[in-house]
């Protein structure tokens, strides 16, 4: 599978999808003019991505303003991976967010209260998309 | 010209005006005065949830806006009349607020102030269960998504939406609506 790597922009996230390190992280803000456009690819790729999944793998969020379209996408992006825990595939969700940032934690609580994939919130003052994992 | 200048700053002080966009709205214009918000607020004592929620509310207020402006049905007017909107944001005491201002069809009129009206009257645990049912809901193929942005604005205000609206003649209104965060 060839992976996906986007640059951010003022109103897209960085995107770093790639299956042979089985790394799948998105970061940053997104108010895209077309969420539709954004996201399909990334749906797509994930489809593949975790039907030819053997091992485990952790999406990685650090998204610090979603408007509300892109917030429909996200949710699909999710749907995606409690689908895939509930056939038994070993997923899970990391939210991170800015200790000062109580909107981006309340956000990623919003989108776990829904869901039962192991879904965990982190606080980190690391710089967008530089987690250590 | 200077002499109206003049005046017109003086009127942008009283009102608290901090920034105004006149014309069509595009996405990069968005993405600037996004930009310009956040610059500007950032040199301002404001908690980080609180810029945050004017930015959120500038977001889907201009892209409601633009995405309506776009589609509006034309009738007697110039599209490029019906597709320029403004857009104020301010600070009144110590909150500030979005101003927005554009053209609509009167037929789309009285479902919007409808919604608005609905919205204003339901508490934020009510909001907050509306916005999960409706981020649930298929989009229809026509929908600008404008629901779920009028519901995620009501979660982030202060005070109702205040709106208005003139009649320009049988086809359009001029409509504004002010979100205090």
């Amino acid at each position: 599978m060839d992976p996906i790597i986007l640059q951010a922009t003022k109103s897209t996230p960085a995107v770093h999808f790639d299956a042979q390190s089985s790394i799948l992280k998105i970061s940053g803000e997104s108010y895209p003019e077309n969420a539709l456009a954004f996201y399909t690819p990334l749906k797509q790729w994930i489809q593949q991505f975790l039907g030819e999944l053997q091992g485990s793998t952790v999406l990685q969020l650090h998204l610090t303003y979603l408007n509300t379209s892109s917030t429909r996408f996200m949710l699909m992006l999710l749907d995606q991976f409690e689908d895939a825990f509930k056939a038994g595939k070993s997923v899970e969700v990391c939210w991170y967010y800015h200790p000062d940032d109580d909107r981006s934690y309340e956000a990623g609580d919003e989108f776990r209260e829904d869901l039962t994939v192991p879904f965990e919130i982190l606080a980190t003052t690391e710089p967008l998309g530089e987690e250590d994992r | 010209m200077n002499q109206s200048m003049a005046l017109l700053k003086e009127e942008f002080m009283q009102e608290g005006i901090l920034m105004c966009f006149n014309g069509p709205f595009s996405h990069e214009i968005i993405e600037e005065l996004g930009s310009a918000i956040k610059k500007h607020l950032a040199s301002e004592q404001l908690a980080h949830a609180a810029l945050m929620d004017l930015f959120a509310i500038f977001i889907e207020q201009t892209q409601n806006v633009r995405n309506y402006t776009m589609q509006i049905p034309v009738y007697n007017q110039e599209p490029a009349k019906l597709q320029s909107a403004i857009v104020l944001i301010g600070k009144q005491g110590n909150k500030y607020w979005v101003h927005s201002g554009n053209y609509i069809a009167n037929e789309d009129l009285p479902s919007l102030t409808a919604r608005l009206d609905q919205l204003n009257s339901l508490g934020k645990d009510e909001l907050r269960r509306l916005y999960k049912t409706q981020l649930r809901q298929e989009m229809p193929p026509t929908s600008t998504g404008a629901g779920l942005g009028l519901i995620d604005m009501a979660r982030r205000m202060s005070e109702p939406f205040a709106y208005t609206s003139e009649r320009i003649d049988d086809n359009y209104s001029f409509f504004s609506v002010r979100v205090i965060v």
